[in-house]
């Protein structure tokens, strides 16, 4: 397995009233060729600037200050609008969280299938119509050719979000990065589309890397995990290692606080507190206001991610300690 | 046992469709169709689905937030939805509600104290500002946040903390039945857990009954007793949490806990996926309102209603398979 994307030292800070503030700090993964990487985290955690800073698809008031991205070797980084525009939806496609907002509601589905089509592939209007008709069979539509006829409103939460895939598999892409794809789905539906996903990325031997908060997503779909928090990975590693053996207490606690089917569980062990701002980022390790082990060196210093085995690591103290220990 | 706190007997809402100049009524979209199920004094029922099943509907039909088409609601025997306007409002005293979405159910242009008071003021529970403030101070601190921040606004807190004044706000009026709708859903899992807990908490400290509304599955089945899961206005199983999870009877229900992911890499386990979308709630198919997605449909299904049954003891579903 090679790199096809890797990701290195990434910053990327937001303008506010009080300057530029990073929302990500020194993020750094690499996704393999055929792998799914999947990217965890709660709600302002970082991952989605992360997905957006490589499609760079920042709003204006944010930049990217420091870092590399390297999509097959090549510095995404500082490219010029157009060159970018040749990769994006060609050779790394997006799907949203919403399937609601994300499709034109002016244009019917066939056109906006197509449209990356004519524009990387330089297909006629035919050509590409009868290309989203095969697509939107690909991705299990009944009826391919009338809905292709139809306008997003007339379909279900589901079939819009298979109709983004439909968009993101038209060139097929080397990349997928699904953002919480299936957030605003259903479970049985859920279902559906995380089986079409698997699919899909079997037969084109796709890298897929996705976004989600859901630790059970995860279990299921990647093959390796990046938990982030407060825009910095905190630990990183094989999928069965973070889950048999998680070592950051954020990891711990976010595992610990799922509550679970196949067992009954008197009480849900919790991670008191609140994410902080991105204003008022602490100085040392940035969970260690809500981690039951913190000690003062976590208050004073920010751990750098340490190895916990070969290909797991961890941006905690403890492991140092333990080390130390030993 | 004794006189269930709550017994809500065939309860139907009904909307109309309305087309053309006249608005005159085209059909119907039957969003609970008939939805039975009792909750007793201390306990928390479950009611699973997914979205369109009619679950919060049914949810603000019982506190007649949305006045239902028919069907009883026994509260502590009396049927509410006899009672006149006034009558209710004072009902509501004991049956109050948290809704989902915490940055939209709160008052932006309110303090937190004034949120609190509210209920207390409508209710006329105190005579003094003096005593209120007192209440207000200690509901805060009942749901686990400082007094100290009562003159905030709603935009000062966090989603959870929003949560968290949600709750004290119903509590404030002394209820003995919540009416949860979803109260977690919006919340990230570290903070849901601590909701969760919450609210475990004060059911054992104030003898609270819930009505738990959710689409996720672990979380309905981690809080709740007894579960209904409903399907297109309809409650196609209830029964014993646990027993539910561990042997589920109606092939909806099999499939909904088959679709859940499980967070752990190690188990793999049969999937049953569900073809298709959920059917619209205006037209719903003949016979069992489940049979075009079911895998184990039968000719029967098809055509005829299933009846509603005990298919073991405390266990009730409405499907042919148990005929």
């Amino acid at each position: 397995m090679s790199a096809l994307l890797e990701v290195s030292g990434l910053t990327t800070s937001f303008l506010t009233a009080s300057g530029y503030l990073p929302a990500i700090e020194d993020v750094s993964f690499v996704i393999e060729k055929g792998e799914t990487l999947g990217i965890v985290g709660e709600s302002g955690c970082g991952k989605s600037v992360t997905s957006l800073s490589i499609m760079q698809l920042l709003s204006v008031n944010g930049k990217i200050r420091e870092g590399t991205i390297l999509f097959e070797g090549k510095q995404l980084v500082g490219l010029k609008d157009a060159s970018m525009r040749k990769i994006r939806g060609n050779d790394i496609a997006m799907i949203f969280q919403e399937p609601m907002t994300s499709l034109n509601p002016v244009h019917k589905i066939g056109k906006q299938i197509g449209e990356s089509l004519r524009i990387h592939r330089g297909m006629s209007k035919e050509q590409s119509k009868r290309k989203a008709v095969d697509l939107l069979k690909l991705v299990g539509i009944p009826r391919a050719e009338d809905i292709a006829d139809e306008f997003p409103h007339r379909l279900s939460g589901g079939m819009r979000q298979r109709v983004m895939i439909a968009i993101a598999m038209a060139c097929d892409p080397k990349l997928l990065i699904a953002d919480e794809p299936t957030t605003a789905l259903d479970v049985t539906i859920q279902a559906q589309i995380l089986d079409l996903m698997r699919k899909l990325k079997a037969e084109r031997e796709m890298s897929i890397m996705l976004i989600t908060h859901d630790l059970g997503v995860v279990a299921e779909m990647c093959d390796r995990v990046v938990v982030m928090y407060a825009g910095k990975v905190v630990e990183q590693g094989p999928v069965r290692e973070i889950f048999r053996n998680p070592t950051h207490p954020y990891t711990i606690g976010l595992l610990n606080s799922i509550p679970r089917l196949e067992d009954r569980q008197q009480r849900l062990s919790s991670i008191a507190g609140n994410v902080p701002s991105i204003e008022v980022m602490p100085a040392g390790c940035r969970f260690a206001s809500r981690c039951p082990y913190a000690t003062q060196r976590c208050a004073d210093n920010e751990p750098s991610l340490l190895s916990v085995t070969e290909n797991h690591q961890a941006r905690c103290w403890l492991i140092d300690d333990k080390e130390v220990a030993m | 046992m004794s006189e269930p706190l709550l017994q809500v007997r065939n309860l139907k809402k009904y909307f109309p469709i309305r087309k053309g100049v006249m608005r005159r009524i085209a059909g119907q979209v039957r969003a609970v169709d008939g939805v039975s199920f009792e909750v007793a004094a201390g306990e928390t029922f479950g009611l699973v689905g997914e979205s369109g099943c009619g679950k919060s509907t049914a949810g603000r039909s019982i506190l007649r937030l949305i006045e239902p088409t028919a069907g009883q609601i026994l509260f502590n025997g009396r049927d509410i939805r006899k009672l006149k306007a006034g009558q209710m409002r004072l009902m509501r005293r004991e049956m109050q509600i948290v809704f989902q979405d915490p940055y939209a159910s709160l008052n932006p242009r309110y303090t937190v104290r004034q949120i609190l008071e509210e209920p207390m003021i409508i209710h006329s529970l105190f005579d003094s500002a003096a005593e209120r403030k007192k209440r207000a101070a200690e509901l805060l601190e009942t749901v686990g946040l400082s007094a100290s921040r009562m003159d905030r606004y709603p935009h000062e807190f966090s989603g959870g903390q929003r949560q968290r004044i949600g709750i004290a706000r119903a509590l404030a009026v002394d209820p003995k039945l919540i009416i949860a709708d979803e109260p977690v859903s919006a919340l990230d899992v570290s903070v849901q857990s601590q909701v969760l807990n919450l609210l475990d908490d004060l059911q054992k400290q104030l003898h609270l009954s819930y009505v738990f509304i959710a689409h996720d599955l672990s979380v309905v089945k981690h809080i709740s007793d007894r579960i209904g899961v409903m399907y297109l206005g309809q409650i196609v199983e209830l029964g014993d949490s646990d027993e539910l999870y561990e042997k589920p009877l109606h092939p909806y229900t099999q499939a909904l806990l088959s679709a859940v992911p499980i967070p752990n890499p190690e188990v793999k386990r049969e999937r049953i996926i569900l073809q298709g979308d959920l059917p619209s709630p205006a037209n719903p198919p003949k016979g069992c309102y489940f049979h075009p997605r079911c895998k184990d449909v039968m000719e029967i299904c098809r055509t005829q209603t299933p009846a509603w049954k005990e298919v073991e003891p405390g266990r009730f579903a409405a499907c042919h398979l148990y005929d």
